[in-house]
């Protein structure tokens, strides 16, 4: 029903002499019947040889507009290819694209107001499967090529599930909504966002063992290179000062918390480098800060407007997802790790989460 | 999804009485204004205000599903830019800012006018796109009773009822109606996001109104009238989810009351009207993981108009406004109650004398919490140099002020929010001729609005805000055709309209936003309308035909809807005897069963028929 633009990214509405019955795609041009294609696709339509050594930006889209989105960008030819998801696959991903996760061969791409999550091949991109019937399904944690979590926002359930085979293998209930969960030895530590918990779950038993409040709408997780726990909290949106803090996953233990200046930042997107030194967040633009440091830094890494970001963990250059008015497509910024500018690419709909493939 | 009409009425088709209505809120001299023509509106009520205001105006709607919310687009504005009003006052939700216009209960209201642009204004300000007024139904003239009973059903689990009763004795009047209408809107469609693109049935789309009015009034003398109106409706709906998404359980359930008490008192050369009323409305709203979310707001608005004829064709008019409006949300506001004061004041002055020029100067201000807003004013003129010729036009100042969420919302409100401000104007010619057996009528209008601090909201950090971070033009123009010829018993009809609407971001909220000389999404440039149709005595015949171009779904306008065409046929009959009259009448929707969308992966319903069985007791 959409019109050129709309569901597939092709050329074929472009169409001139010759180029009637040629489909060239990702903005490849179609001239005197073949395809000029950008720097690093192949085949008579721009096809994408490999998913290797490249990066997925995960596009939101509009709540209920369908149009969740993912775009793969090929660093070797520094070469964005997007909507490759509906372009393989011939039909759109999703409503609201959440988060993205690399599975061993496979992408598992959590569509949230669809409630499943979208499974495909980094072979070709092609449909590997899906896993339907979740309520309102955010961000994963894999444990291993057989066992990953999958939080919710509104069951009161974080799902286990088997990567392998896409079986559900269990639920774990928990008060409240669940946001971002790491991995921890045989610790699942959840980011209770409504109840105001973090949570740690036996990743053997999938029990509940213990819980602990470090502020008000903690929501974001990640590790660091000493093995704990960076814990970001939202304040409630305006209820307290957000807060940074170090957990110990073990004991739960608040190490260290690093309050907001005010009620007025709403800081979020909280990412780590891929030695696990650096973090990273977004707060209408990008930080930085050494995970041994005492304070938040008072300067941004970058000034772009700032949606989300994403690290890649083998060079460390920086994404920054731009979304524009949110109802247009958005803009990619790399910076190097030192906040150098390096270059910009057009995206979709809401540019948010990234993942990385070697 | 039907054809614009603007009706010579027929003597054989049965109608309720129309008379020029002393109900209706003066408009302002060089403005253009859309009368819903009685027949279609009659034909159309019982599918609700959005399909009226498609039908028969410049307005362009866009619905989630048939019965489902219904935003729309009145001159490239927002639904937030546009008022409804009811009895003289305005009851858009102040939390939203607008209507949803399916949930309004017609039962009670015997037509509808649109006033485009700054025609409103000499009645409230906040309608920069335009103001739509419900009309009451018609005061008896005479000692004794009117009855209507209307009974239909049509495709996809539609039933409705719906009864008016119109009475007089002596000096004392009222009316009442009640409505019930049911709809499953299960209706078959193709699932254009999967690959196979299956045939589905609609799910979890049903809807259930009811509606009620009740008015009574008394002539106090020959000078004094006292009424007393209730409006009550309620709309159980529940969410169909759209091609991408899984089952849902949404469901809105949405009440109004509106109540009125107006004193009038019509002097030798003056006359003044006072309007004491009470708005409620609730909406709750139960999400797919059994949460329920309460919005109330509840307000009273008191009005009062003077008008005075200064003679040497001048005529005055003052008004003033008292608001007051709360509203609570244990969503929204976390249960806090928020409060808004609303003062305003306006004074008018026509020259209407009975020749060839007329004239309006109008300046108004409202006081919103003890905040002047910006000062609003407009200067109409019309002139007719010939009896076939007529010129209007006018240039306006209006303002919106943020909504109670906008300001409100927790998180997120932005109490310092400023007003949107609309300058606009707005230029038309026509040409008429009549005769007893032959009407013609013909009109173009050039309209403009420029729109400055519009509100959008956009992420501070993580945290989305509402911001005046947009300026928005809007232009295009309107052109209407009406034409009837008379021969005998035999009446034929021809009617069309064409409306151009482009409404560009002129301001982003950064350099490079994208949004910047785009068209507003959801908003067609192109829409025309026509229907024709053919009377012969007691029998009708009426086919109407819609185009509804392209509309884009993102701001940057890489992502589109595709243009679709709607038709319509239409035929009854009536049968008198007495004072009785029985009616009976058939349509097709959707004839041709285009497969279209209004909003994007929401599904629409292809033909579809509709049988409805009129009694009326005049």
């Amino acid at each position: 029903m959409l019109v050129c633009g709309g569901l597939a990214i092709m050329n074929s509405c472009n169409n001139k002499d010759g180029c009637e019955e040629l489909t060239c795609l990702y903005d490849g041009l179609c001239v005197e019947g073949g395809c000029v294609c950008q720097d690093g696709l192949t085949g008579p339509n721009c096809e994408i040889e490999s998913f290797d050594n490249g990066v997925f930006v995960l596009h939101e889209g509009n709540f209920q507009g369908g149009n969740a989105t993912v775009s793969f960008f090929l660093k070797d030819h520094l070469t964005m290819a997007n909507g490759v998801f509906s372009t393989v696959n011939g039909v759109p991903l999703g409503d609201v694209g959440q988060s993205i996760e690399i599975i061993g061969n496979k992408a598992f791409i959590v569509v949230n107001n669809s409630g499943k999550i979208e499974v495909v091949s980094l072979d070709d991109f092609r449909s590997a499967g899906k896993i339907e019937g979740l309520s309102s399904p955010r961000y994963i944690a894999v444990l291993s090529a057989n066992k990953a979590y999958v939080s919710d926002l509104f069951s009161g359930v974080i799902s286990a599930f088997n990567p392998a085979d896409l079986s559900l293998l269990g639920t774990i209930s928990v008060n409240g909504q669940v946001e971002q969960m790491v991995v921890v030895g045989n610790r699942l530590i959840a980011a209770g966002t409504g109840a105001n918990y973090v949570y740690s779950i036996d990743s053997n038993s999938d029990a509940l063992i213990d819980s602990v409040n470090v502020g008000v709408g903690p929501s974001n997780l990640v590790v660091d290179s000493n093995g704990k726990v960076w814990v970001l909290t939202n304040g409630g949106y305006g209820t307290e000062v957000p807060k940074l803090v170090r957990i110990d996953p073990t004991t739960l233990n608040v190490e260290l918390t690093l309050d907001f200046p005010s009620t007025d930042n709403y800081p979020g997107n909280l990412e780590v480098s891929g030695d696990g030194n650096t973090l990273y967040y977004v707060d209408g633009q990008v930080y930085q800060m050494d995970i041994t440091s005492n304070s938040l830094p008072t300067a941004p890494f970058a000034l772009a407007f700032a949606y989300k970001c994403g690290i890649d963990p083998v060079d460390d250059v920086v994404y920054v997802s731009d979304a524009g008015d949110f109802n247009s497509n958005g803009k990619v910024y790399r910076y190097q790790s030192n906040g150098t500018p390096i270059d910009t690419f057009s995206v979709r709909v809401i540019p948010a989460e990234y993942a990385f493939t070697e | 999804m039907h054809a614009v009409c603007v009706a010579q009425i027929s003597d054989s088709i049965v109608y309720p009485e129309v008379t020029v209505t002393e109900q209706k809120i003066a408009e302002a001299i060089g403005s253009s204004i859309t009368e819903i023509d009685t027949v279609l509106y009659e034909l159309l009520r019982s599918r609700g205000l959005q399909q009226v205001l498609e039908t028969e105006s410049f307005i362009s709607t866009r619905a989630y599903s048939p019965g489902g919310v219904a935003n729309f687009s009145v001159r490239g504005t927002g639904s937030q830019h546009t008022q409804l009003v009811w009895e003289g006052i305005p009851v858009n939700d102040p939390m939203l800012g607008q209507t949803d216009l399916s949930t309004i209960s017609l039962s009670g209201v015997s037509g509808a006018r649109v006033l485009y642009g700054a025609a409103g204004l000499t009645n409230n300000s906040g309608g920069i796109g335009g103001t739509i007024e419900l009309m009451p139904l018609q005061i008896r003239k005479k000692n004794g009773l009117n009855a209507e009973l209307n009974l239909y059903a049509g495709s996809f689990g539609t039933y409705g009822v719906s009864v008016q009763l119109r009475d007089r004795y002596k000096v004392i009047f009222g009316s009442t109606s009640v409505e019930y209408q049911t709809a499953k809107n299960n209706f078959p469609f193709r699932n254009l996001a999967s690959i196979q693109k299956e045939e589905k049935e609609l799910e979890h789309a049903a809807i259930e109104r009811i509606g009620f009015t009740r008015s009574v009034g008394v002539h106090l003398n020959k000078r004094n009238t006292l009424k007393a109106s209730i409006y009550y409706a309620q709309v159980g709906r529940e969410f169909p989810p759209t091609m991408l998404m899984a089952s849902t359980k949404e469901r809105l359930f949405d009440r109004d009351v509106w109540a009125a008490l107006n004193w009038k008192r019509v002097g030798k050369r003056s006359k003044i009207a006072v309007t004491a009323s009470y708005i409620y409305g609730k909406q709750e709203y139960f999400d797919n993981n059994g949460y329920t979310f309460n919005h109330l707001y509840q307000a009273n608005k008191n009005l009062i108009r003077y008008k005075l004829n200064l003679g040497y064709n001048l005529h005055l008019e003052v008004g003033g406004d008292v608001f007051n409006e709360t509203a609570k949300s244990d969503s929204a506001y976390k249960y806090e109650p928020h409060w808004r004061f609303w003062q305003a004041a306006f004074t008018s002055l026509k020259y209407v004398p009975k020749k060839w020029v007329a004239g309006q100067v109008l300046i108004r201000e409202d006081v919103i919490d003890g905040v002047f807003s910006p000062v609003q004013g407009l200067v109409g003129v019309e002139v007719k140099p010939t009896k076939w010729l007529f010129a209007k036009g006018n240039v306006a100042r209006n303002f919106r002020p943020p909504t109670l969420n906008d300001l409100y919302w927790a998180p997120g409100g932005n109490p310092d929010l400023k007003s949107e401000t609309g300058f606009t104007w707005e230029a038309g010619l026509g040409f008429k001729a009549n005769s007893k057996q032959f009407h013609f009528k013909a009109e173009g209008t050039y309209f403009q609005s420029e729109i400055e601090n519009w509100i959008i909201w956009l992420p501070d950090g993580s945290l989305w805000t509402p911001q005046n971070k947009r300026a928005v033009s809007s232009k295009g123009i309107e052109a209407k055709l009406e034409t009837s010829v008379s021969i005998g018993k035999v009446l034929l009809k021809l009617n069309g309209a064409y409306t151009y609407v482009s409404s560009t971001v002129k301001e982003g909220a950064t350099e490079t936003d994208a949004s910047i000389g785009k068209q507003l999404i959801y908003v067609p440039k192109h829409q025309a309308k026509a229907n024709i149709s053919i009377h012969v005595s007691r029998l009708f015949l009426l086919y109407g035909h819609n185009y509804i171009g392209l509309r884009y779904t993102t701001s940057d306008n890489q992502s589109s809807l595709p243009a679709y065409q709607l038709s319509y046929l239409s035929f009854g009959y009536t049968h008198k005897f007495k004072k009785h009259a029985v009616g009976l009448n058939f349509t097709i929707d959707n004839l041709f069963n285009e497969e279209y969308q209004t909003i994007a992966w929401r599904p629409m319903p292809g033909r579809s028929f509709l049988i409805n069985l009129n009694y009326q007791f005049l």
